[in-house]
């Protein structure tokens, strides 16, 4: 039974062994940058998973042929539930959402809109954002100008748009049809 | 799981497993573009989660009492509780990934909005007086109060924000988390 399960139930497992190696490792780690974290993190669960699959081939009745549709499977199930746990870490570190909502519980009383602006406002936020674009060179800051530098952030920024469209019909929150 | 792998050819399983799923993930993702094409509904994730989870039931059960009905007839239907489970935990993946990705359709995101402000000024630049006069709390942070409210997280006591038990639970995972990766607040 539990031979059966861990097959269907690997990119579970996988998921597991991913987040507790990232939260581990970004914690013990020093100098290690949470980006980083999470690629090792997946790559640990991919090797749990590989690790199944080749239990799986050696003790149970299982064709080299059969354990290979699984883990394709098995593959595209756990990188699906690696990105959302990726998405989980990248909410926590930069949703505006979740940054509001924790100033909100260190405050027991609530917060007017007046009061939250004072502790998180659009200046903190283009702030650390412009840096971060900056220093990673996606946006060039000269003589008190902005201009676009590498084209990676603006072509997943175009990518977003399209989807926008396609879903939304409108390429922006504040277009009002 | 290995009462289905014998009983069936691998290919037929993996097949079975992939083609279902994705043909019930394209089924609901299709329904979901068709309901947004009529109305956009206030609680989008919410009734994403509706769309997409409901097709699911509601197809495994047809797959189920079809599977009975022509089970000799050697139908492309899946055999046995971990071919169910299997589509399930496929299709529940690929569900989760396009909800998290959904999120940054559905609001403008800072870094977008700022990278696609600069785009439109073109190669001459945006100078930074412009730029921050663009960049206001009522286009990047009044909006997502009012989202907070739209999703029941928060509620409004006195002209102050508090937050619902929903919202709660909401921090707590969030701080919990962050304790144990011992991070900063983030945002």
């Amino acid at each position: 039974m539990f031979q059966d399960s861990s097959q269907v139930l690997s990119p579970i497992i996988g998921l597991f062994i991913n987040v507790s190696f990232q939260c581990v490792s970004f914690r013990y780690i020093s100098n290690l940058a949470l980006l980083k974290s999470v690629f090792l993190g997946f790559t640990v669960g991919l090797l749990g998973i590989f690790m199944l699959e080749f239990y799986a081939l050696f003790t149970l009745s299982i064709s080299s042929k059969d354990s290979i549709y699984i883990l394709i499977v098995n593959f595209i199930t756990y990188s699906s539930l690696g990105y959302c746990y990726f998405h989980f870490i990248n909410l926590g570190e930069t949703a505006q959402r979740i940054r509001i909502i924790r100033e909100l519980y260190d405050s027991k009383d609530g917060l007017s809109t007046k009061e939250i602006l004072e502790r998180y406002n659009a200046k903190d936020i283009v702030e650390i954002r412009i840096k971060r674009l900056v220093n990673n060179g996606q946006i060039i800051y000269k003589e008190d100008r902005y201009y676009i530098g590498m084209p990676i952030m603006l072509l997943m920024a175009k990518i977003i748009v399209t989807m926008k469209i396609i879903v939304l019909g409108k390429r922006s929150e504040f277009d009002f049809k | 799981m290995l009462h289905s792998l014998n009983s069936t050819n691998p290919e037929q399983y993996l097949m079975k497993v992939l083609f279902w799923g994705l043909a019930y993930f394209c089924l609901a993702f299709f329904l979901h573009l068709i309901i947004w094409k009529v109305h956009i509904p206030k609680r989008q994730i919410k009734a994403l989660l509706q769309i997409f989870l409901g097709t699911l039931f509601v197809g495994l059960f047809t797959l189920w009492a079809v599977s009975s009905l022509v089970a000799n007839y050697g139908l492309f239907l899946p055999k046995g509780l971990s071919q169910y489970l299997h589509i399930s935990l496929f299709f529940i993946s690929l569900t989760l990934a396009y909800i998290t990705t959904y999120s940054a359709i559905e609001v403008d995101s800072p870094s977008l909005v700022i990278v696609m402000t600069i785009a439109r000024a073109g190669s001459k630049g945006l100078d930074k007086k412009s730029f921050d006069q663009l960049m206001t709390d009522d286009v990047l942070t009044k909006p997502r109060i009012r989202d907070l409210v739209v999703d029941k997280m928060v509620f409004i006591d006195k002209e102050k924000y508090r937050l619902t038990l929903k919202g709660v639970l909401f921090a707590k995972i969030f701080i919990i988390y962050r304790k144990l990766l011992n991070a900063s607040k983030g945002g």
